[in-house]
C-alpha cells in the first residue's frame, strides 16, 4: 500500500508536466488544423503539427498510456505520409485529425480527473485513421492531382465521439474571448492573451501559484522603469533643499524602487531543475525497457533562467536525453565487450558562464560513428560522396543536426524518426542560444546547450566615447586587452587598416569613434595614443577588435527596440540608464559589416571550396623606383619600424638584434639595383619574415596596402632574379617578388645553401610533376625543385595533371588540394585506382591545414601533406620520398 | 441622383470639422491631426545617434518609451533655430512615436473640410515631401503633415 502510494506522489509531479505539456501540444495541434485546411502546401504547419503529434506520443509511452499511445502512433504515421507529400490535405484528412484531438483532449481531461484515460473508445479513430493512411478513404494522391469529389467533403466517421467531446472539451480549444477564471479553490487566472495555455486545467494543476501572463510582466518593468525615473528625479530635487525629512523619505523611496526593480526581473527567473527533474523519471523508464543500466547525475539545479527561455529548451533537452539513452549508451553486453563497466553513465549539468546558461548533457556510450553517420547523409541525399571526402570532424558532427536525418536503424517506440535534433538546433537557434556536439568514437558524446539568461534583459558592458555611452552585450565580447607604453607598437597599421597580433592571429581593429564620425579607414591622429582598449568581438564567427575611450562597467540592461531607426545595422537596439539617459547598443555584427571587415573564416572557406581558386593575400609596398611591389602576406611575419641607429653591421651585411635572434637585413632598394634605401629617415619600414627557423628583414621605402588578389600573374617582366613576375590588382601593376630566392641569396652569401649537392646528382634524373592552379605557388615550387636538380613537370590543375601522366614518366606529384575542375583528393583517388600507378608516390600541399584534412590525405594515399610556404619541408619531404623510392 | 448624392456628399465633407494640433516651425504654422497627438513636453535629455540620417535629432527617454527626436526644421530644409525653447510634440505613428522638435506650440486647431486643399503645386520639395494637404483659415495657411511619410524617410 505504502509503496503504491510513494509512487504515486513521485509520479504526481510527472503527470502534472505531462498534462501542462501535453494540453499545450494538443492546443497547438487544434490550433493549426483549420490553418493546415486552408494553406495545405505550408511545411512549417505540418512540420509543428508533426512535432506536437510526435511529443504527445513520447510522453504517453514514458507514461504507459496505452490508448492515446495508440492514437498517437497512428496519427504520427498519417502525419508521417502526409510530410511525404503521399498523402493530400483534403477536408476527410483534416476532419479525421480534429477528432483524433477531440478525442485526446477527453483522454487527457480523463486522465487529469481521474488519474486514468478513461472509457473512451480510441479503436474507431484509429481505425478512421488507418483507414485514410493506406488509402481506403479519399486522400491519397492517386497520382493524379484531381481534387475530391463534392460527395465526399461529407465526412466524418466519427461523429459518435465528435460531439461528445465537443460538450467536454471543444470549447477549451479556443483560446481568444475565454474570460479571465477563477478556479474553484480561489487561484486566479490573470491575462488571456498569448499564452497558448488552456483555461480550465489550470484550477487543478496549479493551486498555490498565480499564473501571470508575460505581457504584464514586460508592463511591470516598463512602469517601474518609469519609477526609477521619477525616483531619480526626487533626489535630484530634495538635494536642493535641505530638508531631513524630504530627504529620508527620498532615500526609502529609493530603497523601496530598487528592490521592486530587482524583485520583477527576477519574478521571470526559474530554476532549471524543474526540467532536469523530470529526466531521472524518463532515463530510469527508458533503460528498464531498452535493457539498459543507466546510472544518472544531475547537477546545478538550482541554475536559474528566464521563464520563456525555459520552456523553449524543455523539448530539446529531453530530445538530446532521449537520444543519448536510446542512441548513445549501449547495453551492459556491448559495454563489457569495449571493455566499459555495465552501467552507463549520463549526466546532465547546469551551470553559468558568462552571462549565459550552460547545460551538458554527457553520456559515455559509443559516441557518433562518423563512418555510419556519412553513409546516412550520403544515403538520404543529405550530401555528396564528393564533399564528405572534405569534411572534417565537426562537419560530420553536425551532419546530425540536419532536418531529415537519423541514425537510429530502426523506428524505435521511444526515440524519433529523424524529428530530433534538427528541431533541437532550431529551437536553441530560436532563442539565441547555441547547440554543439562533440564525440569521441566508443568513449561518448557530449552535447552543449548555451542560451542567455533572459532575453529581455542581457549582460553588457558599458563603454563611453566623447562623454557618451554605448552598450555592448556581453555574448559577443571574447576579451579586453589593454595596450599602453611599449604595448601601444603591437598595434599596427597598414594605408589606415589597423591590425592587431592576439596570440598569433591577426585581428582587425576598428576605433569606435571613427565609426560613430562616419570614418571607414583610421587616420592617424595628431596625438599619439596614450593606451588603447581593445575589446575582442566576435559577432557571428567574425572576430574583430574595437577600440573605445573608456570602458565604464557591467550592468543588466533591458533592451528595447529602436523601432524608427532599426535600418542603423550598427545598433541592435537601445537602453536606459540608471540616471534616466538613453544609451544605444551597438551591435557587433552590424559594426563588423559597416567597416567592411573580412568575412568570418567559415565564409572566406566556402568561398574557396565553390570556386577552388586561390584568394592570396598580398603586402603592396613601393621602393624607390615608386613600382608597387608585392609579397604574400602568409610569409609575413610582422611588420616594424626601425631607426637608423638600431642597424648593426656584420661585415658589410646590415643586422638587427630582433627577438633574441640577428636577423639579417636585406635592402631591396640595394638588391634590385635600384638604389640604397635612405636610412637617414625618421623610421624604415621594415618587412620582416620567419622562414626556415630564421628571421629575416626586408627593407622598403614604403609600406603601402593589403590587396586581395586571385594571383594571376600576367607575364613574366623579364628574367630577373628575385622577382617571380607581375599582376594587376584593379588598376596596378604590382611586380611580385620571390622571396626564397631573394632569402637564398642571403643565405648563400653564409655559405648555408639549401642545395645538397650530393641529392643533385642522383636527383638528376628524376621527374616531379607539380599540379597547382595558384600560378604563384606553381612558379614557387617549380623554382625550389628545379634547384635540387630535378625535373619538373607542371599542370593546372588534376585533370591536365592525369592527362600528363598519361604521356610522361613521373616520379612523384606533387599536388594543390584545392584546385578547380579535379581537386587534390579527386586526382589522388585517380591515380590509386589505376594500376599503373600503383607505386606513384604523392605529396599534398594546401594553404588551408586541418587534421582531418591530413588524415583524409592520408587514407587516400599521401605520403606527405604539407603546408604551402613551408619550403623547407616540402623540399626535405621531397629528396626523402625519392631517395626512399630509388 | 449623381447630383444629389455629389452635394450630400460635398455639403457632410464641408461642415465635417477637423482638429489639429498646431505649432510653428519658421514663419509657418503646421499641423498634425490631434488624435495622433499623445502630448508636448519641453526639451528632453537627449542622446545623439551616430551614423543616423540628417534630422534626427536623437533619443529622449519618455518615462520607460524611448522616443526618436526628430527636427522638422532639417526635415524642411530650415536653418536649425537659435531658439532653445522649442517644444516636442510625441506623436503615435503606428505602434512607435515620434517627437517633432518645432519652434513654438499652438493651440488646438479646429478647422471644417471645406477649408482643405490638396497640397499646393507651388510648394516644393523638400517640404512637399511631407506634406498632405492645406487648410484654408484665417489669414493664413495651416500645413498639414503626412506622419506616415516623415517615418518612411527615417527607416529607410
Amino acid at each position: 500500500m505504502g509503496y503504491i502510494l510513494s509512487q504515486e506522489s513521485a509520479n504526481s509531479g510527472l503527470l502534472k508536466e505531462f498534462l501542462l505539456e501535453s494540453f499545450e501540444g494538443l492546443s497547438t495541434i487544434t490550433e493549426l488544423l483549420p490553418k493546415l485546411e486552408k494553406s495545405p502546401q505550408d511545411e512549417e504547419i505540418i512540420n509543428s503539427i508533426y512535432r506536437a503529434v510526435h511529443t504527445l506520443k513520447g510522453a504517453a509511452c514514458f507514461l504507459h498510456f496505452a490508448k492515446l499511445q495508440e492514437l498517437t502512433h497512428a496519427a504520427e504515421n498519417l502525419l508521417e505520409l502526409i510530410k511525404k507529400k503521399k498523402l493530400m490535405i483534403v477536408p476527410d484528412v483534416i476532419d479525421t485529425l480534429l477528432s483524433f484531438s477531440d478525442l485526446v483532449g477527453l483522454i487527457l481531461s480523463s486522465i487529469e480527473s481521474t488519474s486514468s484515460e478513461g472509457a473512451s473508445n480510441v479503436e474507431d479513430v484509429v481505425k478512421r485513421i488507418n483507414d485514410i493512411a493506406i488509402g481506403k478513404i479519399s486522400g491519397v494522391d492517386s497520382s493524379s492531382t484531381h481534387a475530391p469529389e463534392p460527395a465526399e467533403r461529407e465526412p466524418v466517421v466519427n461523429h459518435e465521439v465528435s460531439p461528445a467531446a465537443q460538450k467536454e472539451w471543444g470549447v477549451q480549444g479556443q483560446d481568444d474571448g475565454m474570460p479571465e477564471k477563477f478556479g474553484e479553490d480561489g487561484s486566479i487566472q490573470a491575462g488571456s492573451g498569448d499564452q497558448s495555455d488552456t483555461p480550465d486545467r489550470k484550477k487543478s494543476v496549479s493551486d498555490s501559484v498565480v499564473r501571470v501572463n508575460v505581457n504584464l510582466l514586460d508592463k511591470m518593468m516598463n512602469v517601474v522603469g518609469e519609477l526609477v525615473l521619477n525616483r531619480n528625479q526626487i533626489i535630484q530635487f530634495a538635494t536642493k533643499f535641505d530638508n531631513p525629512e524630504l530627504n529620508r523619505l527620498a532615500s526609502q523611496l529609493n530603497l523601496i524602487t530598487s528592490e521592486l526593480q530587482t524583485d520583477i526581473m527576477t519574478t521571470r527567473m526559474q530554476p532549471i531543475g524543474a526540467v532536469l527533474n523530470k529526466f531521472e523519471r524518463i532515463v530510469r523508464d527508458m533503460a528498464r525497457e531498452s535493457g539498459k543500466r543507466i546510472n544518472i547525475r544531475i547537477e546545478g539545479k538550482e541554475t536559474e533562467l528566464d521563464k520563456t527561455l525555459l520552456e523553449a529548451v524543455k523539448d530539446p533537452l529531453t530530445h538530446l536525453i532521449r537520444n543519448a539513452v536510446d542512441h548513445g549508451l549501449e547495453t551492459p553486453d556491448q559495454r563489457e565487450k569495449s571493455g566499459k563497466s555495465k552501467e552507463g553513465l549520463l549526466s546532465i549539468r547546469a551551470y553559468h558562464e558568462g552571462g549565459q546558461v550552460t547545460v551538458e548533457i554527457q553520456d559515455d556510450g559509443r559516441g557518433l560513428q562518423r563512418e555510419k553517420i556519412l553513409n546516412k547523409a550520403i544515403k538520404n541525399n543529405l550530401i555528396s560522396a564528393e564533399s564528405a571526402r572534405q569534411m572534417s570532424e565537426k562537419q560530420i558532427n553536425d551532419l546530425i543536426f540536419l532536418p531529415g536525418f537519423s541514425t537510429a536503424e530502426k523506428v524505435t517506440n521511444l526515440s524519433g524518426r529523424g524529428v530530433g535534433m534538427d528541431v533541437v538546433r532550431t529551437n536553441i537557434e530560436r532563442i539565441g542560444g547555441v547547440v554543439d556536439v562533440s564525440s569521441k568514437e566508443g568513449h561518448g558524446t557530449t552535447f552543449k546547450l548555451r542560451v542567455p539568461l533572459t532575453l529581455a534583459i542581457v549582460p553588457a558592458l558599458l563603454i563611453g566615447d566623447d562623454n557618451e555611452y554605448f552598450a555592448i552585450p556581453q555574448v559577443s565580447l571574447v576579451e579586453l586587452v589593454l595596450l599602453e607604453g611599449e604595448r601601444l607598437s603591437e598595434l599596427e597599421s597598414i594605408q589606415g587598416a589597423e591590425f592587431f597580433r592576439l596570440r598569433g592571429e591577426l585581428v582587425p581593429i576598428v576605433r569606435l569613434r571613427n565609426i560613430l564620425n562616419g570614418v571607414r579607414t583610421h587616420v592617424n591622429s595628431e596625438i599619439p595614443d596614450q593606451s588603447l582598449n581593445i575589446l575582442v568581438l566576435n559577432a557571428d564567427g567574425r572576430v574583430f577588435g574595437l577600440i573605445v575611450d573608456a570602458i565604464e562597467d557591467t550592468q543588466e540592461i533591458v533592451v528595447k527596440p529602436l523601432k524608427l531607426l532599426k535600418s542603423l545595422s550598427i545598433y541592435a537596439g537601445a537602453t536606459i540608464m540608471g540616471d534616466g539617459r538613453v544609451a544605444l547598443i551597438l551591435d557587433p555584427t552590424g559594426i563588423a559589416s559597416w567597416s567592411q571587415l573580412a568575412q568570418s573564416k567559415e565564409d572566406v572557406e566556402v568561398v574557396t571550396e565553390t570556386q577552388a581558386q586561390d584568394y592570396q593575400e598580398l603586402l603592396l609596398f613601393r621602393l624607390l623606383d615608386r613600382c608597387v611591389y608585392g609579397i604574400p602576406l602568409c610569409l609575413i611575419n610582422r611588420l616594424e619600424e626601425i631607426k637608423r641607429d638600431q642597424i648593426e653591421y656584420v661585415g658589410r651585411r646590415m643586422v638587427l638584434r630582433y627577438r633574441g635572434h640577428v636577423m639579417p637585413l636585406i635592402d631591396l632598394n640595394e638588391k634590385f639595383h635600384i638604389g640604397k634605401t635612405n636610412l637617414e629617415r625618421d623610421r624604415v619600414p621594415l618587412l620582416v619574415l620567419y622562414l626556415n627557423h630564421h628571421y629575416f628583414g626586408l627593407l622598403v621605402d614604403e609600406i603601402s596596402d593589403i590587396t586581395s588578389s586571385e594571383m594571376e600573374i600576367q607575364a613574366l617582366v623579364k628574367e630577373q632574379e628575385g622577382i617571380m613576375g607581375s599582376l594587376f590588382v584593379g588598376e596596378r601593376t604590382v611586380t611580385v617578388i620571390d622571396t626564397f630566392k631573394i632569402i637564398d641569396c642571403c643565405e648563400a652569401d653564409d655559405s648555408k645553401s639549401v642545395i645538397d649537392k650530393d641529392l643533385v646528382v642522383k636527383a638528376k634524373n628524376k621527374v616531379v610533376l607539380v599540379v597547382e592552379d595558384s600560378p604563384l605557388f606553381r612558379k614557387m615550387s617549380i623554382d625550389v625543385l628545379e634547384g635540387q636538380g630535378y625535373g619538373v613537370l607542371a599542370a593546372h590543375d588534376g585533370e591536365e595533371a592525369l592527362a600528363m601522366l598519361n604521356q610522361e614518366k613521373v616520379d612523384l606529384v606533387l599536388t594543390d588540394v584545392e584546385m578547380p575542375k579535379l581537386d587534390g583528393f579527386g586526382l589522388a583517388k585517380s591515380i590509386k585506382d589505376d594500376k599503373r600507378f600503383e607505386k606513384l608516390p604523392m605529396i599534398a600541399l594546401t594553404s588551408r591545414y586541418s587534421e582531418s584534412d591530413r588524415a583524409m590525405g592520408k587514407k587516400l594515399g599521401f605520403v606527405d601533406y604539407l603546408e604551402k610556404f613551408k619550403r623547407e619541408e616540402i623540399v626535405a619531404s621531397v629528396n626523402r620520398t625519392l631517395l626512399k623510392a630509388s | 441622383m449623381g447630383l444629389e448624392a455629389h452635394q450630400t456628399e460635398g455639403l457632410s465633407k464641408g461642415t465635417e470639422t477637423r482638429q489639429y494640433c498646431g505649432f510653428t516651425i519658421g514663419k509657418d504654422l503646421f499641423a498634425v491631426p490631434v488624435l495622433e497627438v499623445q502630448e508636448v513636453i519641453k526639451p528632453q535629455m537627449i542622446t545623439k545617434v551616430p551614423l543616423s540620417k540628417e534630422g534626427v535629432c536623437g533619443l529622449i527617454n519618455l518615462r520607460g518609451q524611448i522616443v526618436t527626436a526628430v527636427s522638422l526644421r532639417t526635415l524642411l530644409g530650415l536653418p536649425a533655430s537659435k531658439n532653445v525653447e522649442f517644444m516636442n510634440v510625441i506623436a503615435r505613428v503606428g505602434d512607435s512615436l515620434v517627437a517633432l522638435v518645432v519652434d513654438q506650440i499652438r493651440d488646438v486647431i479646429n478647422v471644417t473640410m471645406d477649408s482643405y486643399e490638396p497640397t499646393p503645386d507651388t510648394l516644393v520639395s523638400p517640404l512637399r515631401d511631407y506634406v498632405s494637404g492645406v487648410h484654408k483659415t484665417d489669414g493664413r495657411l495651416l500645413i498639414v503633415l503626412d506622419l506616415d511619410k516623415i517615418v518612411k524617410y527615417f527607416d529607410t
